[in-house]
């Protein structure tokens, strides 16, 4: 009876040092830094067009970067226009740019938080057609 | 036997810990434009009159209605209509005659704009005429001197 178990316990750990060798080599490829958290919506405050200013809207989200003497650095990308981003119009192709920046915020290595905010320039929204406009941003972290 | 379902049960943790991880994260953006409208011209001036073609006189034995108005530019919101409150007419008062006299006068508005605003930057003017008429029946036996009166002319969103 103790063979069987035995030859169980010896498969057991062959799994073990596969799990361990397949995590070890997916370590050379894995990210060093990932989001924690997923993000919040980023809204801006109403744009009043007559008394047009520069406003901003941010979220906060978690960042793991191990080591911890990581920096990430930060990529943004939108699903209308990267370059520049821009929300787009509920129903008509009418846009207006933003630009997004990250700031680190508090916490290191696997427990920090960072930033995220975007910012409208009152002149980018001056003659903008009324209604809502949305984006889909994508931030990515690297290493 | 017990030490493989424990195995298991930690890379099923290890699995699932990773699921939360990513190098990327969507986040959605909005704002909103809200519709307003406001006047660019500060204190316009409608001179009623029906002698010459400018300044504010009126000949009381003349039979022709005393006329005058005023272009007052506003802008809106792009595509936003804009809506207008003005008075259908304003007491005139001849502030330095004896016994400060008044004189009606009726009050039209065209918006020659006549459509949704273009945007509130420089440039995006439309314009609101205000008319205001004062008809021989009331100033042939008015009382000499300058009459005034305030009207408020509002315009929403």
């Amino acid at each position: 009876m103790n063979a069987p178990t035995r030859s169980l316990y010896c498969l057991g750990l062959r799994c073990l040092a596969a799990a361990v060798a397949l995590a070890a080599s997916a370590g050379v490829h894995a990210q060093n830094c990932t989001f924690r958290t997923a993000g919040s919506p980023i809204s801006f405050p109403s744009l009043d067009p007559s008394a047009p200013s520069t406003v901003t809207a941010s979220m906060n989200v978690g960042v793991r970067c191990l080591p911890a003497s990581l920096s990430p650095t930060w990529g943004f990308s939108g699903a209308n226009g990267s370059a520049p981003l821009r929300m787009k119009h509920a129903t008509q192709n009418a846009y207006i740019p933003y630009t997004i920046t990250a700031t680190f915020v508090s916490g290191s290595g696997a427990n920090e938080t960072w930033r995220i905010t975007g910012t409208l320039l009152g002149a980018n929204y001056v003659n903008a057609r009324v209604g809502a406009y949305s984006d889909i941003l994508t931030a990515t972290v690297t290493p | 036997m017990v030490r493989p379902a424990l195995l298991v049960v930690a890379l099923v943790a290890c699995l699932a810990g990773e699921t939360h991880a990513s190098a990327n994260v969507a986040v959605s953006v909005n704002a909103t434009v809200v519709p307003v409208c406001k006047f660019f011209t500060a204190a316009p001036v409608v001179n009623i009159r029906n002698v010459g073609s400018s300044g504010r006189n009126i000949d009381p034995s003349s039979a022709v209605t005393a006329t005058g108005n005023a272009a007052i530019t506003y802008r809106c919101t792009n595509q936003t209509m804009p809506t207008f409150i003005v008075p259908a007419a304003v007491t005139l008062t001849c502030g330095g005659c004896p016994g400060t006299p008044t004189m009606p006068a009726t009050i039209t508005s065209t918006n020659n704009g006549a459509g949704r605003g273009l945007g509130t930057g420089g440039g995006r003017n439309r314009t609101l005429t205000v008319t205001g008429q004062i008809t021989p029946a009331v100033f042939q036996n008015a009382r000499a001197g300058a009459y005034t009166g305030t009207m408020t002319v509002t315009v929403t969103p």
